[in-house]
């Protein structure tokens, strides 16, 4: 996967008809993977292995965007790759291995979402900062979550506050490069479904970075 | 009114298609449902829907500029560990469940007292707890042991390491858990902030009270 070079210092500016880099999508389903997937199940660790190593950075960047929470992120991009642990033998190789990740992590992370929302994620994050003397935690803030700069932690905030199927949906087109048919898979949505709600959740994310397009 | 409706439908559909034809420009082909040749009419003649476009195109490009996020150090191996921690805790797992009686120093630490169910099973829907059960460890000689459940590793560790430390305590970590110090003064404040994490129980690693030499207290935290 090819994204676009990061470029923290660059001010925004509007432009028209900027080049955008073209993207390659995701790779077709590769053989190698169903057949790693049959090795776990028979109970090949290394098999095991070379898929976390394969995919562990785009599982963890999508469950931080879907979360906004680094330590969030790591307890359920852990649980992703332990839930293909226990099920590898259940993938046959009929669909992308990856649409299938990215549908256990999305899974993961909405029900990790639905469960700190009923927890009160907010109060207890003010009744972690209480109990601690000292700095504010900082793995936990959204802005250190961004790596970027301001702008990078502005956008990620922003992304943070849609609500979590746009976010899902959105996340996976525009910062994982999956395409609507891809991300169908991912998600078991109607195309015409992911469509509208990636109109929907990039015309909320344009609204609260409005302050980028004046 | 109908004239208004089909030009807001217009507007509509044109701004959706906007975005099916950026999509489609960065993945290399076609396929909006409006054809290029009716978007490209109605952009034409309508200066609202070219703005939109032009702050679509500026959207994405700043949504795509921000950094790539990775995986912390350690991930993949901290993984591997869970999942071969996992499978042996599945082979050694005793059939059924049992009770276990987990009783403290009350009267000298002001506690609840509660059941403790053996193994304990991840209950990501409920409440996470925090059990504390009285266990030696390797260590110098914990006085109890914690350990995280429906909580998962990194947020607990994070947590652990915020109560702990802001009580004055210190914290190690070995590859199994964490193990802290922290002063005997600070140890009620520090169990009920672990407290608020959900219930608990307490458990002392030998029947009777603390001794009352010890000026540290050693707590032994599992996560898993």
């Amino acid at each position: 996967m090819v994204r676009a070079v990061p470029r923290p210092e660059a001010p925004f500016l509007p432009v028209s008809n900027p080049p955008l880099v073209a993207v390659p999508p995701l790779a077709p389903p590769v053989n190698d993977e169903a057949e790693l997937c049959r090795r776990i199940g028979a109970g090949d660790d290394r098999a095991f292995e070379l898929l976390v190593e394969r995919y562990q950075h785009r599982i963890y960047a999508f469950c931080a965007r879907l979360l906004n929470d680094r330590a969030e992120a790591e307890d359920v991009a852990q649980e992703v790759f332990l839930t293909l642990y226990r099920n590898a033998g259940d993938f046959r190789g009929e669909s992308s291995f990856a649409t299938w990740l990215y549908r256990i992590a999305k899974n993961q992370a909405l029900n990790r979402i639905k469960y700190l929302d009923r927890r009160g994620r907010k109060q207890r994050a003010r009744d972690e900062l209480a109990t601690a003397d000292g700095p504010d935690a900082p793995e936990s803030r959204p802005d250190a979550l961004a790596e970027g700069g301001q702008t990078a932690a502005l956008v990620q905030e922003a992304i943070g506050e849609l609500e979590a199927e746009h976010r899902a949906v959105l996340v996976l087109r525009d910062l994982e490069d999956l395409s609507y048919e891809e991300i169908s898979a991912a998600t078991g949505l109607p195309i015409g479904t992911v469509k509208s709600r990636i109109h929907r959740g990039r015309s909320a994310l344009a609204a609260r970075l409005a302050r980028f397009f004046r | 009114m109908n004239a208004l409706n089909e030009l807001f439908s217009a507007h509509a559909r044109a701004r959706r298609a906007i975005d099916e034809q950026l999509d489609a420009e960065r993945d290399g082909h076609g396929g909006a449902e409006v054809s290029s040749a009716q978007l490209a009419a109605h952009l034409q003649g309508c200066e609202e829907c070219r703005q939109f476009q032009a702050q679509r195109r500026a959207l994405l490009q700043l949504v795509r500029s921000t950094p790539a996020l990775s995986a912390p150090t350690g991930f993949s191996g901290r993984v591997l560990m869970a999942a071969k921690a996992r499978g042996r805790a599945k082979e050694e797992a005793p059939r059924g469940v049992g009770l276990r009686w987990a009783w403290a120093g009350a009267a000298a630490l002001g506690v609840v007292i509660a059941f403790a169910v053996s193994p304990v099973l991840r209950e990501p829907e409920r409440a996470p707890r925090i059990e504390v059960s009285g266990v030696g460890a390797e260590l110098p000689a914990p006085q109890f042991q914690v350990r995280a459940v429906g909580v998962g590793p990194a947020r607990a560790k994070a947590s652990v390491r915020g109560i702990v430390e802001g009580a004055g305590g210190t914290v190690l970590e070995d590859g199994a858990g964490l193990y802290a110090r922290i002063p005997r003064a600070a140890l009620v404040g520090v169990l009920q902030a672990l407290a608020k994490q959900g219930s608990y129980k307490v458990v002392q690693a030998t029947p009777g009270e603390l001794d009352p030499e010890l000026e540290e207290i050693g707590i032994s935290f599992q996560v898993e």
